[in-house]
């Protein structure tokens, strides 16, 4: 079975992982465009967690997957080019990858420089977009469509022209708006890793 | 002088250094960890990752060469000896006010 889903926490993903599981469906596959392929399992005591590492270099990176693996985790995906690496176990009582506050409140910690960088990098996209000469069309959609004379066409060549001028309109239209949907979705997951670390702290 | 980042240590890092007076790789650690704090101490592999990548970067611990090429073995350094030393001193302070107060009145 396949499901496409977009995740911008990491805590919601692997809780939808474990969900999945608990129903009898275990994740094989994470594709990066969004897919996730799932098998049937009959053993329902496993559990997924996801970890976030930057900058894990090739010979850092064997290191750091031996380790785990030692540990009794499998490998079930990584992503080294956004570093995320999503691990499986058979549950036995030590089902977490991090067994003090130090090491938790550090993975809070790198989690949010990653949603700070994207938040930084889509309102820089957002403001080239903004800023260049078409960037009136952002709010008038009317503005979007650059066909001369098109609003006072009438009947079939207005249909036609609209038709034909409409998916370039949509592909100047939806960029700013996704690099702003995308933008405050990390700015919130930001936040919420920062009050995940003040509620370690209390 | 400037306190370091990693002091007083956490237990965690205390019982890898402590552990690491003989050379071992992460999970050979753990177990001896667990044996060592009577069960009470189980450092999980995100944890054990991130305290020996910490504590390399302030060479208190350093790789040791073995023919295992996948596993990397540690042992701590000198200078992780030395720290040792300080936080001996300063719980044995601790402790000896614990002493001094048996003597007087229960705790």
């Amino acid at each position: 079975m396949k499901k496409f889903k977009i995740f911008f926490d990491i805590e919601k993903e692997e809780q939808w992982l474990n969900h999945m599981l608990s129903n009898g469906w275990v994740c094989t596959n994470v594709s990066s465009s969004g897919f996730y392929t799932f098998k049937k399992t009959a053993d329902l005591e496993q559990v997924i967690r996801i970890d976030y590492q930057q900058d894990l270099r090739r010979e850092k990176r064997t290191n750091y997957k031996q380790l785990y693996e030692d540990f009794g985790w499998h490998s079930l995906k990584e992503k080294p080019y956004d570093g995320t690496y999503y691990w499986l176990k058979r549950k036995d009582g030590n089902d977490e990858l991090f067994s003090d506050n130090d090491s938790t409140i550090s993975k809070y910690k790198r989690l949010m420089k990653h949603s700070s960088n994207w938040v930084v990098l889509s309102f820089i996209l957002l403001m080239i977009f903004y800023s260049n000469d078409h960037s009136y069309y952002f709010f008038n959609i009317k503005d979007a469509y650059f066909t001369p004379g098109l609003w006072d066409a009438k009947g079939f060549a207005f249909l036609f022209a609209f038709l034909f001028e409409t998916p370039f309109a949509i592909m100047r239209i939806i960029p700013p708006w996704l690099f702003l949907a995308t933008g405050s979705m990390y700015l919130f997951t930001y936040f919420r890793y920062r009050q995940s670390i003040q509620k370690l702290l209390e | 002088m400037k306190k370091h980042k990693l002091l007083p240590l956490s237990e965690t890092m205390h019982y890898i250094l402590l552990a690491l007076r003989e050379p071992l790789h992460g999970y050979a650690m753990m177990q001896k960890i667990e044996e060592m704090s009577a069960g009470s101490v189980r450092i999980a592999a995100g944890t054990m990752y991130g305290a020996i990548e910490n504590l390399l970067k302030y060479h208190w611990i350093s790789p040791v060469e073995t023919h295992d090429t996948r596993r990397k073995v540690y042992q701590t350094t000198a200078e992780g000896l030395e720290i040792l030393a300080v936080e001996q001193q300063r719980l044995q302070r601790i402790l000896s006010l614990y002493e001094e107060s048996d003597g007087h009145e229960k705790v």
